[in-house]
């Protein structure tokens, strides 16, 4: 016996279905088939006029987050204060007069390595060597206006 | 005048970039019946169906360029048809947060229009008892009966063996045939 075609098939399992004539009952609205093509070909162009609008959400916030990222970065590197100089500023801190007037000599000399200190001696600190000859001196005394017994008084 | 010319014959104009746009607007009259036709009786609303239809002929024209020819023109269609139709669908019963029976009575609401359905009543007791039917055998009882589309290309396009369709159009016609005639047979 040879198997049976589709149509046999129906008529075989369902004799009511397959004597039903096969109609479509969906109305289509006048002029639909004409209009359809322009709307397929108008969506076509304005996705080709906006390439980024048919990007998905998440390709877009792929591309955002790390220029996001790298400015935020940028800005708080440089709204922080400069380190050098901090550290500048750590490292070397100015004494002040009052605070250099209290210190003596052997004080200042203990801030110098042991052969500085070799080379400086406690004569040097209070002595200032004036390479001039008398003449010089006393071109010097008159243009400061300055007279040299006073200027005698003031060393002593 | 599309219908003249050959699936072949517009992929060649397609495939040219200056010809292109005048090719699928031929390809669009040649095969948009047929697929409103098969969108329809899956989404039964006219506007839906007008949604969904654009969205296949957008995505044929993005894939055309890779189309291989290696099945029919329509078949490859009738995938994309087959596909996006399944997922508005889904969609529609995700953003209804119901169950297949909710989303079933909006799809009959349609075919109690005369406006939207031209049948007659017997028509409209058919159309009611095919929606009954879950979604993927709603889809291989419509391109069985109504495309008289073959096993082999229902294959192609739902990605499902031969024995499986042949078995669901099977159990879907069975259905069909005891609420169709149940429904006669109260009104008689």
């Amino acid at each position: 016996m040879e198997p049976l075609n589709d149509n046999e098939e129906l008529e075989r399992d369902a004799p009511f279905l397959a004597s039903l004539p096969k109609v479509d009952p969906f109305a289509v609205p006048e002029g639909f088939f004409d209009r359809f093509p322009h709307q397929v070909q108008a969506a076509i162009t304005a996705q080709q006029t906006t390439p980024a609008a048919a990007w998905p959400w998440w390709k877009r916030v792929s591309i955002a987050l790390p220029i996001i990222a790298l400015v935020g970065l940028g800005t708080w590197m440089l709204s922080r204060p400069d380190a050098q100089v901090e550290l500048s500023a750590a490292t070397v801190t100015p004494l002040s007069d009052v605070e250099l007037d209290a210190m003596d000599d052997q004080e200042l000399l203990a801030a110098f390595d042991e052969e500085e200190e070799q080379d400086i001696a406690p004569d040097d600190l209070g002595e200032v060597v004036i390479d001039l000859n008398d003449d010089e001196l006393l071109a010097y005394l008159e243009n400061e206006d300055t007279d040299i017994n006073d200027l005698i008084t003031d060393i002593e | 005048m599309s219908e003249d010319l050959s699936d072949e014959a517009l992929l060649a104009m397609f495939a040219k970039e200056e010809s292109r746009h005048y090719a699928f607007n031929l390809i669009v009259r040649k095969h948009q019946r047929r697929l409103y036709s098969a969108v329809r009786r899956m989404v039964t609303d006219h506007d839906e169906t007008q949604d969904v239809l654009q969205n296949i002929f957008i995505k044929a024209w993005q894939g055309l360029q890779n189309f291989r020819g290696d099945a029919q023109l329509f078949s490859w269609l009738y995938r994309i048809a087959h596909n996006e139709s399944i997922t508005h669908l889904n969609k529609m019963k995700r953003g209804l947060f119901t169950s297949d029976e909710a989303v079933t009575g909006r799809l009959t609401s349609t075919l109690d229009s005369s406006e939207h359905f031209s049948g007659d009543a017997i028509q409209q007791k058919l159309q009611r008892a095919v929606m009954r039917l879950p979604t993927k055998q709603r889809a291989v009882f419509n391109m069985k009966y109504f495309d008289q589309m073959k096993y082999e290309e229902m294959s192609r396009v739902t990605g499902t063996s031969v024995g499986a369709l042949k078995a669901s159009f099977h159990i879907a016609t069975k259905k069909i045939e005891e609420w169709v005639v149940a429904d006669q047979t109260k009104n008689t």
